[in-house]
């Protein structure tokens, strides 16, 4: 803009996430896939597929 | 000139939600993506979002997130950080509320104001749905035995039953009830009993009855130890069983709290022969959940009005505190 090199920030990021409880419910399966377009970083895709098993850790009490 | 990286990559990360108020809630994200196809490399993805419910249907967000590649493009910085706000839609799939759970159900109940919100502890209680939650203290009927798990009575245990319960009590099931739970978006419920309570058991019986139920409810919570919690049951007015049953239940069983009625016949809780619990809970700092119970005086007074729950509940409720 009025001749100084200037960009805006541009990004799209999007996805889907499934968890499964596993193993009494302190475990569970976690797997999702994201997409990302991101300009700062020259970013035209990424494509994410991911496994994960997690923990669940401790309830801080009522959220939502 | 556009290019292609394919890595394979092991992440770890936490994800973490906080109530910051009535209306308000943080969820946290953390991942670090190390790359396995070029070791030493990495990339974490940060994000903070604090969502503040406007109306039903709307939600004001505020983001914090961070961006980090250690091998960004040629030409482009390793960190982005990303300030940024808008409106939303809340979404269905977050569960919510903390709230306890009876045995017994309460289809009479249902119609009546709710009790509120109560603090107890680390867990706020609030009231559940009107839906129908029912009974561990039931004889299972024949025609439905898989439906509803529920533990055996003592040989020649009075049976009683209030219009309405028989129907919502033969439909229950721990399944169930986690569905009716998934549904309403409620993560965990505190179990306890709800009137007629135990005390028409007679006192004998009283004390193997809240025994069944507590062992039962500790089993549920086992089963599902993220959904449920419990409050155990005690033999009131037997005073020397409830006192082993404090023992058992919160030493034993580990159980979150313990479940009171407000009155037992026409004995408050602040009665001078309760006085030995009293003094064992104050010693144990217990966490102690009462719920309305229709006295001896006041049942049946009209013949068309049944003995459950009505607009008396929330009176006695209110009456257990001066008593207490």
């Amino acid at each position: 803009m009025n001749g100084v090199n200037s960009q805006t920030a541009r990004a799209i990021r999007g996805g889907w996430a499934y968890s499964h409880d596993v193993a009494g419910k302190k475990f569970f399966l976690n797997a999702f896939n994201d997409y990302e377009y991101d300009k700062f970083q020259s970013l035209d895709l990424r494509v994410v597929m991911a496994a994960a098993l997690a923990i669940k850790s401790g309830n801080t009490g009522p959220t939502g | 000139m556009p290019f292609t990286r394919n890595s394979a990559e092991f992440f770890w990360g936490d994800d973490f939600n906080y109530k910051l108020g009535a209306r308000t809630t943080l969820v946290e994200g953390f991942r670090m993506f190390d790359n396995l196809s070029n070791t030493g490399q990495y990339r974490i993805n940060f994000d903070t979002t604090a969502t503040t419910q406007l109306t039903k249907w709307l939600t004001w967000n505020v983001s914090l997130s961070d961006r980090y590649l250690s091998d960004p493009a040629p030409g482009r910085k390793t960190n982005d950080f990303l300030y940024s706000t808008g409106l939303g839609s809340p979404g269905r799939g977050s569960r919510s509320r903390l709230v306890y759970h009876e045995f017994l159900a309460e289809s009479n109940d249902s119609r009546g104001p709710p009790h509120g919100a109560r603090r107890h502890g680390r867990f706020r209680v609030e009231r559940a749905r009107p839906a129908v939650f029912a009974s561990a203290t039931r004889r299972q009927r024949p025609a439905a035995p898989h439906r509803r798990p529920s533990p055996s009575f003592p040989a020649g245990l009075p049976r009683r039953r209030r219009r309405g319960q028989r129907g919502a009590l033969s439909a229950w099931s721990t399944e169930q009830s986690v569905a009716e739970m998934d549904k309403s978006s409620i993560q965990t419920a505190i179990l306890s009993v709800s009137p007629p309570g135990i005390e028409f058991a007679g006192p004998a019986q009283a004390r193997t009855l809240a025994r069944i139920i507590n062992d039962y409810g500790a089993k549920m919570r086992g089963d599902h130890p993220d959904r449920f919690g419990l409050f155990a049951a005690l033999p009131l007015p037997d005073t020397e069983g409830s006192l082993r049953e404090i023992e058992y239940g919160l030493d034993t069983l580990k159980a979150d709290g313990i479940g009171l009625m407000t009155n037992y016949g026409d004995r408050w809780l602040g009665d001078a022969s309760f006085a030995p619990v009293w003094e064992e809970l104050n010693r144990r700092k217990a966490v102690v959940y009462t719920h309305p119970n229709t006295p001896t005086c006041c049942t049946n007074i009209k013949d068309e009005v049944g003995p459950a729950p009505s607009s008396g509940h929330r009176h006695h409720a209110h009456r257990r505190q001066p008593a207490v």
